[in-house]
């Protein structure tokens, strides 16, 4: 029995949730109950059916997984980058840590579209990258294979991206006060002991919390792939719009992107009890 | 290994991430100033006729204007918000708000095309509602709000509760030992979360698209370009832009009184 | 080490000592300002007198519009959306943008496909005043009908080219299939234009005489090449055409499987010179017409935007900027020669049997492929 108390407890809640609700649960839910239905001749029919899902895992299930693939490698890849970082500015850095604090929040700004193509003047045959190797000897022609490929995706992706993984292991590892630290080496702990029982399993949420959202971020993204990808980085979102737009199939959409949802779900559960496994103490 | 081959590795490691970052945003803001209407080398002499174009075209000013509106009440919405959020989320036990969370990441799990539409939808379609600035408020603050709430609550974790039982018991009403007790440990991360809210809504174009019904903001207006293949002018409004949350970072840094 | 007790106590003076900035009041004397703002922002724009008129279509055709003295006469607030393909309108006009939407400019070959979902209002011909001066071939096109009803007006057209780099491709390109030559394995350009693509290699690869109405077996074969294109001869599959120029620019690609003439002029403007030509399979023909979508909230307005748009001065001007083929006769002398003769207003007939006016594949299953079965097939492309 939920007493009035009870009940206000959960007040500063409210907020957040009626917004989720709105904006969210409420649109989604209408597009869940829409993923079941099918379009015939241009025109939505109420059937059940769950003809759209089972195509969804016919047709789509290799570009899924390959879309997951390359969220996956962009997540660890920045989730590890964002890791050392954070360290070396909370532990390491001293009085450098706010000005490399800084220049990761600069990296934050200045626009997606923008940084993407940034990324294409340094990737490019006539690159900077390139022009760097061939100043320094380094190589003898220009290289092509810098860009269009699901190389250059997962390095455009992590750039920015890292900044969104700094900032809330950051954030963790201030909350690993230095007196614990002190206390675990003045018990007689190796450093390195100390690092992985105490620093490590303290910032799990943070590292979590990096992982997770750079592998949605990235798994959500077909923008990137379109200007940096090559002939073979077709990402699931792409054709989720198709069906939104041009195939006038909405029940197909939704079917797609619940699918996606479902799949990087199992992906994000899975590595995070790995994470929590291997950091266990 | 040695104290010194230690804190040499770090250091180059350092170096080679702050290379990563700053390259593209340092490549980004001098192309803005390069006569060369390609965004490469060689630039071609140095300019400001990008930066004229782009302040003299009015379609700029109303993206910037829509821009800035929202993203100031997305900022100070979210923030707030999400930090109740987090904090009442931070004090239950883990098979609680466990669930929870992971519920409330859903907005940012699925695709934003998703989302737009989703909302987009239904704003029109089920509840016939005008479509404007605040429909896209609405829209960013669905996105931005995981964001802030998964930081603020990571934050939180290793947060000794007992520093608020104490202003509790010492005759703090729960909002003061909010203001006097916990915001000042956790500043710094809320105005981290709050920067990455503004981050997160000033580029996003696609769920805009669908919930701003006519108008536009900066990233639609760049992302409008890219039929043309963008010349420098985006560069400029990039620059502009970063210079900008430069200054608020710079500001935000000093009021989370940054200690090491 | 400090009993907690004490450190406590200590701690709570200290931060009590160093927070006072952030005390309550401030806090929601902020929050007030933030939210009077954003007030403030709203009631802006209703305040003026003007008309909003929402005009949805590509960045840089909206230069007619924008052009002269129209929209202040007309007291009008011009509420451009720029889009980056064509999907997007339709993707939300069906998603409740129809009611707020006043005008659009639509690839002819989709008007049939959103007639018959409902998205369009029939225009009326009698309101057109130049509607007899536009190029008749363009306007007697049944694809711009639904039910005996105009759905759209062409304003401008052009043709899918082939582009080169003529410091690398020395002489025009004689057929399409030169693309399959090996040396520019790694350097030719695709572009993610779904019908684009099929109005040039329907026809080149089947030798269908209307290269878009093929059966599902052909329609594979196109896909087929298509894809051999794909993953042995193409340094990558451009998402716009601007991009592409973009990559000529960048010298990323010499050769193309499919063009637009707009490509050389943004090329130019990156330094970079490309030619275009027709190659001895011919290509296809776009037209662009602009569409009044269902439930436009003003009409009349938006009836004397068409008129201004279709009218000589910019008409003129929107060709000289974007290198397009206008519509209205009438304006055709004043244009600079290159430009005629680009796009051989002088016989229209003789231009449209090298570059043709393809219908697009049908919605209902029959005789030929419908425009689904096309997608489906499309995607075998993308997914390479």
């Amino acid at each position: 029995m939920t007493s009035a108390k009870d009940l206000r407890r959960w007040w500063p809640l409210a907020p957040a949730a009626l917004v989720y609700l709105i904006a969210f649960a409420l649109p989604a839910s209408f597009f869940f109950i829409l993923s079941f239905w099918s379009v015939r001749a241009m025109s939505i029919r109420r059937d059940f059916t769950v003809s759209n899902y089972v195509e969804t895992w016919e047709k789509y299930a290799d570009v899924i997984a390959a879309t997951l693939l390359i969220a996956a490698e962009t997540a660890v890849v920045t989730t590890v980058i964002a890791f050392a970082f954070a360290y070396l500015i909370r532990f390491r850095a001293g009085r450098l840590g706010l000005p490399l604090l800084f220049v990761t929040l600069l990296t934050l700004f200045g626009g997606y579209l923008v940084k993407i193509y940034a990324w294409k003047a340094i990737l490019g045959k006539e690159g900077v990258l390139n022009s760097a190797l061939l100043a320094l000897a380094l190589i003898e022609e220009p290289l092509t294979i810098f860009i269009y490929n699901s190389g250059a995706v997962v390095a455009t992706l992590t750039h920015f991206l890292l900044p969104l993984a700094v900032l809330p292991i950051y954030g963790s590892l201030r909350g690993v006060e230095d007196d614990l630290i002190e206390a675990a080496r003045d018990l007689g702990a190796a450093r390195r002991q100390a690092f992985r029982d105490i620093v490590l399993p303290l910032c799990l949420p943070g590292l979590l919390t990096a992982f997770t959202l750079s592998f949605l971020i990235a798994a959500g993204d077909y923008v990137t792939p379109r200007f940096v990808g090559g002939t073979g980085t077709a990402m699931i979102g792409d054709f989720i719009e198709q069906q939104f737009s041009l195939r006038f199939d909405w029940p197909m959409g939704s079917a797609m992107s619940f699918s996606t949802f479902a799949a990087s779900a199992v992906l994000i559960v899975a590595a995070g009890l790995v994470l929590r496994w291997s950091l266990r103490p | 290994m040695t104290m010194r081959v230690s804190a040499a590795i770090w250091a180059i490691f350092g170096a080679a991430v702050v290379l990563f970052m700053l390259t593209p945003m340092v490549l980004l803001v001098l192309f803005s100033f390069g006569r060369n209407a390609l965004t490469a080398f060689p630039m071609g002499g140095l300019t400001l006729d990008w930066y004229r174009k782009l302040l003299a075209n009015d379609t700029f000013w109303g993206a910037a204007e829509n821009s800035a509106i929202i993203a100031a009440c997305v900022a100070v919405i979210s923030t707030v918000i999400g930090t109740m959020a987090a904090l009442l989320l931070s004090r239950m036990p883990e098979r609680v708000s466990g669930p929870l969370l992971l519920q409330l990441r859903a907005p940012v799990m699925l695709p934003s095309l998703f989302v737009g539409v989703a909302l987009m939808s239904f704003l029109r379609l089920v509840l016939d509602v005008e479509l404007g600035l605040p429909t896209v408020i609405l829209g960013h603050l669905v996105i931005t709000q995981p964001f802030v709430i998964l930081i603020v609550h990571a934050r939180m974790v290793g947060f000794d509760h007992a520093l608020v039982e104490s202003a509790r018991d010492l005759g703090a009403s729960p909002l003061q030992a909010f203001f006097t007790v916990t915001l000042p440990i956790v500043r710094a991360t809320i105005v981290g979360a709050a920067l990455i809210a503004v981050a997160v809504s000033l580029d996003d174009f696609i769920i805009t698209f669908f919930t701003i019904g006519s108008g536009n903001t900066i990233p639609t207006l760049v992302w409008s370009m890219v039929r043309t293949s963008l010349d420098p002018s985006i560069n400029a409004s990039a620059t502009i832009l970063i210079a900008l949350t430069m200054g608020m970072t710079v500001l935000a840094l000093h009021f989370s009184r940054y200690r090491g | 080490m400090s009993t907690p007790g004490m450190k406590i106590t200590t701690s709570m003076e200290e931060l009590v000592a160093k927070a006072p900035w952030l005390s309550r009041r401030r806090f929601a004397k902020g929050l007030a300002g933030a939210g009077a703002l954003a007030v403030a922002g709203f009631p802006a724009r209703r305040a003026e007198a003007k008309t909003t008129i929402t005009w949805m279509g590509w960045q840089g055709y909206e230069t007619p519009i924008t052009s002269g003295s129209f929209l202040a006469d007309n007291d009008i607030d011009f509420q451009p959306t720029f889009i980056a393909s064509n999907e997007e309108i339709i993707t939300k006009l069906q998603a409740g943008g129809v009611g707020n939407t006043d005008l659009i400019t639509m690839y002819f070959g989709y008007l049939p496909l959103m007639a018959e979902g409902g998205l369009l209002e029939p225009v009326d011909v009698a309101r057109i005043s130049a509607f007899g001066d536009l190029i008749p071939q363009f306007t007697a096109q049944e694809a711009i009908k639904h039910d005996g009803q105009l759905m759209g007006v062409p304003w401008n057209w052009g043709s899918l080219p082939i582009m080169y780099d003529p410091s690398v491709v020395t002489a025009p390109p004689a057929s399409w299939f030169d693309v399959m030559k090996p040396e520019y394995k790694g350097k030719v350009a695709m572009v993610d234009d779904p019908l684009g693509n099929l109005l040039v290699w329907g026809r080149t690869v089947t030798g269908a005489e209307q290269g878009t109405l093929l059966s599902k077996e052909q329609l594979a074969k196109v896909i087929d090449f298509l894809i051999e294109v794909k993953t042995k001869q193409a340094r990558a599959f451009f998402a716009t055409y601007g991009d592409m120029a973009d990559a000529f620019a960048r010298n990323e690609v010499v050769i193309t499987t499919i063009g637009w003439e707009a490509v050389a002029v943004w090329a130019k403007g990156k330094g970079k010179t490309i030619a275009y030509s027709i190659p001895q399979e011919g290509t296809g023909l776009f037209m662009d017409c602009l569409c009044i979508p269902k439930d436009c909230p003003h009409p009349d307005l938006v009836y004397s935007m068409m008129n201004h748009i279709l009218s000589p001065d910019p008409q003129i001007q929107f060709a000289t900027e974007q290198s397009a083929g206008i519509t209205n006769l009438k304006a055709v002398p004043s244009l600079p020669e290159e430009l005629k003769a680009g796009y051989n207003y002088g016989d229209i007939d003789g231009f449209m049997k090298l570059a043709r006016l393809f219908p697009v594949p049908p919605t209902e299953a029959g005789e030929y492929a419908t425009y689904d079965d096309f997608l489906e097939e499309y995607e075998r492309l993308k997914r390479a």
